[in-house]
Formats: C-alpha cells, sequence, structure tokens
C-alpha cells in the first residue's frame, strides 16, 4: 500500500511540474518579442527593458523557470499588466464564483441523467430508453457555444423567467448551469444506462430476481451500486473538468469567474493573469483526476491490488 | 458508402456545399445596408446580418472554415499522434516511458483550455487555431496507436517478420499499422466532432478566423448582440453547427458498431 501511494505521489509530481513547465513555457511561444507585443510597438525602449526585467525576461531560461517555480511555491504570480494588482488576488476573486457554477451545474447533471439513465436501463429497448438515448445524443451534439444562447433567447427574452448575463444572485445562476450541467448529463446518461444494462445481466441479479425480489429492487438495490463505479469516475472526472472548462459558458453569461477573466486577460495581452488563470485550471483538473482515482480504490475494494 | 450511412451522407453533402462555395452565385462579403437584420424571406433565404449580408451565403462561407478547420486538424493530429505513438508502443524501453509521460502530462490538460491558452498566445488568426488544436488533438491518437502497438506487438506475425529480418519501419507498417485502421477511424470521426467544437468555442471567443471571413462559431458571436432583433442569426449557424457535429458523432457510433472497435472512454473537450 505504502508503495502504491509512493509509486501514485511520484506520477502526480511528474504530471504536475510537466504541467507547470508547459504552462511556463507558454509566455516564451509569443512569436518575436513577447515585450513588444504586450507594450505595443510604439513603446519607449525605456519601460520595454523595465517590464522585461519585471517579468524576469532578461534571464537564462532555466534561471526563469526557478524563479517561477519558486513564486509558485510561494502563491506569488506575478502582477497583472493591466490591473498592477498581484494576480493571485485576480484569481481568488474569480474563484468563488467558477466553484458556484461548477457546482451547479454539477447538480444538473446528477439530477438530469441518474433518474434518465436508470429508467432507460430499467425500460431497455422501449420508448423511454429511446427518449433518453435520443436526449443523449443531442445533448452531445449541442455546443455549449450555441446552448447558452437558446437558452437565453427562450427563458430570458421569451418568457422573462431569468436574468440574461452577470451575477445577480440565484436566478442568473439557472442558465449557465443548465448550459454547462446538460451535456455532462447527456455523457451521463449513456453511462448510467450502459452500466445498469451490464450488471443486470450478472448472475447475482438473476438470483435475487429467483429468490422473489422485485425488479424494481433487484435494480435499485443490487444492480446499482455495483454499476455505481464507472458512473462514479466519470463524474468525477467531469467535476474536474467543469471547474475547468467552463469558460465558453462564462463568457456567454457574462458569469464573473476565472473563465472570464482568462478571456478579458487575453483580450487586454495580460500574458501574467493568462499563464495563471491556465495554471490554475490545470492544476485543479489534476488533482481532481488524482483524487478519483484515489476514491475508486476506496469505493470498490475489487479494485484494491492484493484482494 | 452503406458504411457511412445517413450521418456519412450528411456530412458528405456539407462538405460537397462548402467545396462548392466558390463557384455558387454567392455574396457573402456585400453590405447592403439598406437590409439590415432582416428576417429569412425571398432573396435572402435565411435573412441577412447587421451588415445586410445574406446569412446563407455566410453559412456556406462558413462552412468552409468549420469543415476545414476540422479536417486539417483531424489530419495533422492523427498524422503525427500515430506515428509518435506507433514508433513508441512498438520501440518500447525509454523511449515509451518518456513518451508516456509526456502523453500524461497533455492529458491532464483540459484539451479546449490548452488551444484556448496557445491560440491566445500565438494571435488569433486560422492557422494558429489551426495549429493550437492540432496541439491537443494528437494526444488522443498517440495513446490510442501506443496501446495498440503494446498489444500487437507480441503478435505471431509480427514475430515472424522479425525473426525473418524484416526493417522495423516496415514491420510498422507493413504488419502494425493496417491492424490500426478501424480504431483510428473510429477516432478520428469522433475527432472530428470534437475539433468542429472546439474551432466553434475559439472562433466564438475571437481567437479564431478573423473579419470578413467567418466561421459557425464566429456568426454566433456576432449573431448574440442582435439576438433579441434578429434571432435567425444564432439559430441558422447554430443548427448548423449541431447538425454537423451530430453527424460526426452518429458516423462515430456507426463505424464503431461496423467496425467492432472497442475504445476506452473518450476525453470530453
Amino acid at each position: 500500500m505504502g508503495q502504491r501511494l509512493a509509486a501514485r505521489v511520484f506520477d502526480l509530481a511528474v504530471v504536475l511540474a510537466g504541467v507547470s513547465f508547459l504552462v511556463f513555457l507558454l509566455i516564451h511561444l509569443i512569436p518575436g518579442d513577447p515585450v513588444e507585443v504586450m507594450l505595443g510597438e510604439s513603446a519607449r525602449a525605456a519601460d520595454k527593458a523595465a517590464l522585461r526585467a519585471a517579468l524576469g525576461l532578461d534571464l537564462p531560461l532555466g534561471e526563469q523557470f526557478l524563479r517561477y517555480l519558486d513564486g509558485l511555491a510561494r502563491f506569488d504570480l506575478g502582477e497583472s499588466l493591466h490591473s498592477r494588482r498581484p494576480v493571485a488576488e485576480l484569481l481568488a476573486e474569480r474563484i468563488p464564483a467558477t466553484l458556484r457554477l461548477g457546482g451547479a451545474a454539477f447538480a444538473v447533471a446528477l439530477a438530469v441523467s441518474l433518474p434518465l439513465g436508470v429508467l432507460a436501463a430499467h425500460h431497455h429497448r422501449r420508448w423511454p430508453d429511446r427518449a433518453a438515448s435520443l436526449f443523449a445524443l443531442f445533448g452531445l451534439s449541442i455546443p455549449n457555444v450555441w446552448l447558452g444562447p437558446l437558452l437565453i433567447l427562450a427563458c430570458s427574452s421569451g418568457l422573462g423567467l431569468t436574468p440574461v448575463s452577470g451575477d445577480e444572485g440565484f436566478a442568473s445562476l439557472v442558465l449557465p448551469a443548465l448550459t454547462l450541467g446538460l451535456s455532462l448529463a447527456a455523457l451521463n446518461t449513456r453511462m448510467v444506462r450502459a452500466s445498469l444494462l451490464e450488471v443486470l445481466h450478472e448472475d447475482y441479479v438473476r438470483t435475487a430476481r429467483a429468490k422473489g425480489v422485485s425488479r424494481a429492487a433487484a435494480l435499485w438495490r443490487h444492480a446499482l451500486p455495483n454499476a455505481a463505479l464507472p458512473v462514479l469516475t466519470l463524474l468525477g472526472l467531469q467535476l474536474g473538468s467543469l471547474l475547468a472548462g467552463a469558460v465558453i459558458t462564462e463568457v456567454v453569461f457574462g458569469w464573473p469567474g476565472v473563465g472570464s477573466l482568462l478571456v478579458d486577460a487575453i483580450r487586454q495581452r495580460d500574458y501574467p493573469v493568462v499563464q495563471a488563470c491556465v495554471l490554475f485550471v490545470s492544476l485543479v483538473y489534476v488533482l481532481f483526476n488524482a483524487l478519483v482515482d484515489v476514491l475508486y480504490e476506496v469505493v470498490d475494494p475489487r479494485t484494491r491490488p492484493g484482494t | 458508402m452503406r458504411l457511412l450511412g445517413l450521418p456519412g451522407r450528411v456530412l458528405l453533402a456539407v462538405a460537397a456545399l462548402a467545396l462548392l462555395a466558390p463557384v455558387l452565385p454567392l455574396s457573402p462579403y456585400t453590405v447592403d445596408l439598406g437590409r439590415i437584420l432582416q428576417g429569412p424571406g425571398a432573396g435572402a433565404w435565411l435573412g441577412t446580418d447587421e451588415l445586410g449580408r445574406p446569412v446563407l451565403d455566410r453559412l456556406l462561407l462558413g462552412a468552409r472554415v468549420s469543415l476545414g478547420v476540422g479536417l486539417a486538424v483531424v489530419s495533422v493530429s492523427a498524422a503525427v499522434g500515430v506515428a509518435l505513438g506507433l514508433v513508441s508502443g512498438y520501440v518500447g524501453g525509454w523511449t515509451d516511458r518518456i513518451v508516456g509521460r509526456v502523453i500524461d502530462v497533455f492529458l491532464a490538460f483540459p484539451g479546449i483550455l490548452l488551444a484556448i491558452a496557445l491560440a491566445a498566445v500565438l494571435g488569433p488568426g486560422l492557422e494558429n487555431a489551426v495549429f493550437a488544436l492540432a496541439a491537443m488533438g494528437w494526444v488522443g491518437f498517440a495513446r490510442l496507436a501506443r496501446g495498440q502497438a503494446l498489444s500487437l506487438r507480441g503478435r505471431e506475425h509480427v514475430l515472424a517478420a522479425r525473426a525473418l529480418g524484416t526493417a522495423h519501419l516496415t514491420i510498422m507498417r507493413r504488419h502494425l499499422l493496417p491492424l490500426m485502421v478501424a480504431p483510428i477511424t473510429v477516432e478520428a470521426s469522433f475527432g472530428l466532432a470534437s475539433v468542429i467544437v472546439a474551432e466553434a468555442g475559439l472562433s466564438f471567443l475571437g481567437l479564431g478566423v478573423q473579419p470578413p471571413g467567418t466561421s459557425w462559431g464566429s456568426m454566433i458571436r456576432d449573431g448574440v448582440r442582435y439576438m433579441l432583433v434578429a434571432p435567425h442569426l444564432v439559430l441558422a449557424p447554430g443548427l448548423a453547427l449541431s447538425l454537423v457535429v451530430l453527424a460526426a458523432n452518429r458516423l462515430g457510433d456507426r463505424l464503431r458498431d461496423r467496425l467492432d472497435v472497442r475504445l476506452t472512454a473518450r476525453r470530453s473537450w
């Protein structure tokens, strides 16, 4: 166990280091002179030199990376070129909104996909199953860039139910959470259905049915817990990507989260902020995935080695 | 053709329209301020946009970009990813460990985020968008080809070829690659769907094709501003986008079932 844990921590460390290094390299991918891109061509030479020194771009690459890692360790992500404020502070302001949106979308995904998936498996090859499959297919095929505006069109302007954009309390959370949650729900519905169908053919389900357990009880009590594992994995991965990948949805709805911060920073060529956003999101994503791996073993004793 | 089915035909039809767009009598750039934001009607079947340009003509122009970027990215990603994964899995040893770790690191990024960051850093524009999308697209193919190569390299026909002294490159090309074509095709089909969605996302953020050119993503972006008065500006490109993504996803499902391919859970972008 200890050895496996060590191996896992090592793997995680390698991936985290790799991710940090890639994000560090980002700023060096700017074609030409990054300082010129940030300040514009007409900037004075003295300003350029000052910015270059402030960003440490005049140092050798290895030293730059060390400085960058050193800053990371102290949660010092540099200073925004635009607002002159510490990047960590800007990021910290936006994280709660992204968390709220991610949580709400996750709730939507769960609330839709679990009943729908169970229903589909229970009525395999009959109309509820077909309807669920159709929902899943459309959910997977309608991109967030379109689903968002579509929902705004239907709910905010058509029915006047919810605010169109911004963060004004619970009502404005509804549409972004639906946009983000429904595509996940589509994927999840498929997963719940597929893993249930797989388990329903197992011997222990037949045994339970032979003992006189009702179809519904066999499904809920015997099949569902065993079908939970792949579903749980998918959910875990999704939670990571939710907190990470809500960029488009946040922009569509003007939601003041990390994604909007990233896009604003891109428009302002505020590269330290861009770098920090990408790093934050990727790290959250990696950590969630690692957490899911661990949970996997906790939930399902079968996946533990030596059993 | 039977293998492609309805979804394949839909994709081919859209592709044909996109290819034919330059020779069709279209006027996607003609500004006509007298007919701004008109709804669908005679003269402009899908209405006009905020500069009076016909939406249908621009939709076909956008199809060229959306499909073109999709195909370009999938081809580049497949070529790079398969080559890297195949060699890595076949050669094994340290090479494979390093390539495996690199794949892990790239998989650790949420793909669309990496593409957004790359496109942002490289500057807006079509070529950069293609590069950014391919930079995240190759990973899936590499992982697939590596896994396949690892499981195939111990097969008897491969061992026989090695015993006969066949060059490694020939073994990979003649004895391994043909066996991977089916799963790679399936991956490419799903990949096309995700790349088209991702491209729409980049264009929506203004990181893709630049005006006066257009893609479905940038049409949605421009349309959102006038959505309440002219909903067709958002509905038309969105429908086209969803139709193509739906077709590509269905094609993937269909090929997977027909070619009897088992894939592990795909990454959602």
